[in-house]
């Protein structure tokens, strides 16, 4: 009875024993698996940097340079300013809709390019233009006001302080 | 036993390897897109065809005063058209922006209404389909209507020796315009800021379901007419006559 139990417990202390290894290799395989795909996601995120470019991109403030002028047409106030030769008014409504740390400086031109604001229409420091790493230009027609078809070119600069 | 742990352990591997391939896969297609939409100026092409839409809204309006200030030149819808095709490539350069029109009409009339008197409405309209199309995209065939309408409803009566004028006006999609003072009204041919009048203005709504801001003008001591010519003119400088027996 003895001699017969015995293969028996050998057969379960190697039982044990392979099961443990079994568990050994499980903790090993999801460790692999893990890595790789810690691996894989740091592979991602290297390459995944998305460009970013005024080159191609609108800038925020070509977007806004547009909105105020695109407002104030809509509102038939860019018209009525622009026709009526009222500077210091077109200056002042651009003033109010852009943000203050924006400095603009807006030009007028007929079709053949030739400057129609004898003043400037501008906020801010000449300096900021010159100097500024990035200066948004925005382009603009208005096709004439009331029953006068006589097209201006608005353009329309913008900086951040 | 033994080829069967191995298996499983493959397998795990195999997942994690496919779970890898696909993370991988997934993001090279959204790199891919997301550099394509950065590259493309989406955001900068939109606001040309904003910008445009309204252009060409404000040239209809242009010709259409220009058309009623004379009655005469029904061919300035066209020709402001043609030159505002040519004159957008100036302020877009580069872009390719193509507009082309169809079916643009300029006239007056009148038309019938059904509101509480059945009065009919005396119009001024000028209207245009458009299309544009942007070459530097291949976007084509973006079409919008642009239209340009005033019209006058009226209704005189005398109340002893006063002639008393009911007019409602109203412009594109029945939008009632309330900006109208004296300078922009005359009467006979005479503006109603010479006449001795009062201008005063109440609302009503109309059998048609459409809310109108009814103009009541008062013609102080104005008798003998038996017929009332009225011109308004609105803030775009379009011009509407119409005319009305006394009653």
């Amino acid at each position: 009875m003895h001699l017969a139990q015995q293969p028996d417990n050998m057969e379960r202390v190697s039982m044990i024993k392979t099961g443990k290894r079994r568990g050994q290799m499980r903790i090993v395989e999801a460790m692999l698996a893990s890595f790789v795909i810690i691996f894989a996601i740091t592979f991602l995120n290297v390459f995944a940097v998305t460009p970013s470019s005024p080159r191609y991109e609108t800038s925020d403030l070509e977007k806004m340079g547009n909105n105020v002028l695109h407002d104030l047409d809509e509102k038939g106030l860019l018209g009525r300013f622009v026709y009526g030769e009222n500077w210091e008014t077109l200056t002042i409504a651009l003033m109010v809709s852009l943000p203050p740390e924006i400095y603009f400086d807006l030009a007028v031109y007929d079709l053949d390019w030739n400057r129609v604001n004898d003043t400037p229409i501008r906020y801010g420091d000449l300096e900021a233009f010159e100097t500024s790493s990035y200066v948004a230009s925005v382009t603009y027609i208005i096709p004439g006001y009331q029953a006068d078809y006589n097209p201006r070119l608005l353009v329309l600069q913008l900086v951040r302080r | 036993m033994r080829i069967g742990r191995h298996k499983k352990g493959q397998f795990v591997i195999l997942a994690a390897l496919t779970v890898a391939i696909m993370i991988v896969s997934v993001g090279i297609i959204m790199y891919g897109t997301v550099t394509y939409f950065k590259y493309e100026r989406w955001q900068e092409y939109l606001m040309i065809i904003d910008n445009v839409e309204l252009g060409s809204q404000r040239v209809v309006e242009i010709s259409l005063a220009n058309y009623t200030s004379t009655f005469n030149d029904t061919q300035i819808l066209i020709n402001n058209l043609n030159q505002w095709q040519m004159n957008l490539t100036k302020a877009y350069p580069g872009f390719g922006v193509a507009l082309t029109y169809s079916g643009a009409t300029i006239g007056n009339g009148t038309k019938s209404v059904t509101s509480q008197t059945d009065d009919a409405m005396y119009f001024s309209s000028a209207n245009a389909s458009l299309e544009i199309d942007i070459a530097s995209v291949g976007l084509t065939g973006y079409k919008f209507v642009a239209s340009a309408f005033l019209g006058v409803i009226l209704n005189a009566t005398y109340d002893n020796s006063d002639l008393v004028i009911f007019m409602a006006v109203e412009k594109e999609d029945s939008t009632p315009v309330t900006d109208l003072n004296k300078d922009n009204i005359s009467i006979n041919n005479e503006s109603l800021a010479n006449i001795n009048s009062t201008l005063t203005y109440f609302y009503k709504m109309d059998n048609d379901g459409v809310l109108r801001i009814v103009y009541r003008i008062v013609l102080l001591n104005y008798p003998g007419l038996s017929n009332v010519l009225v011109a308004v003119v609105d803030s775009r400088d379009i011009r509407v006559i119409a005319n009305s027996t006394v009653t």
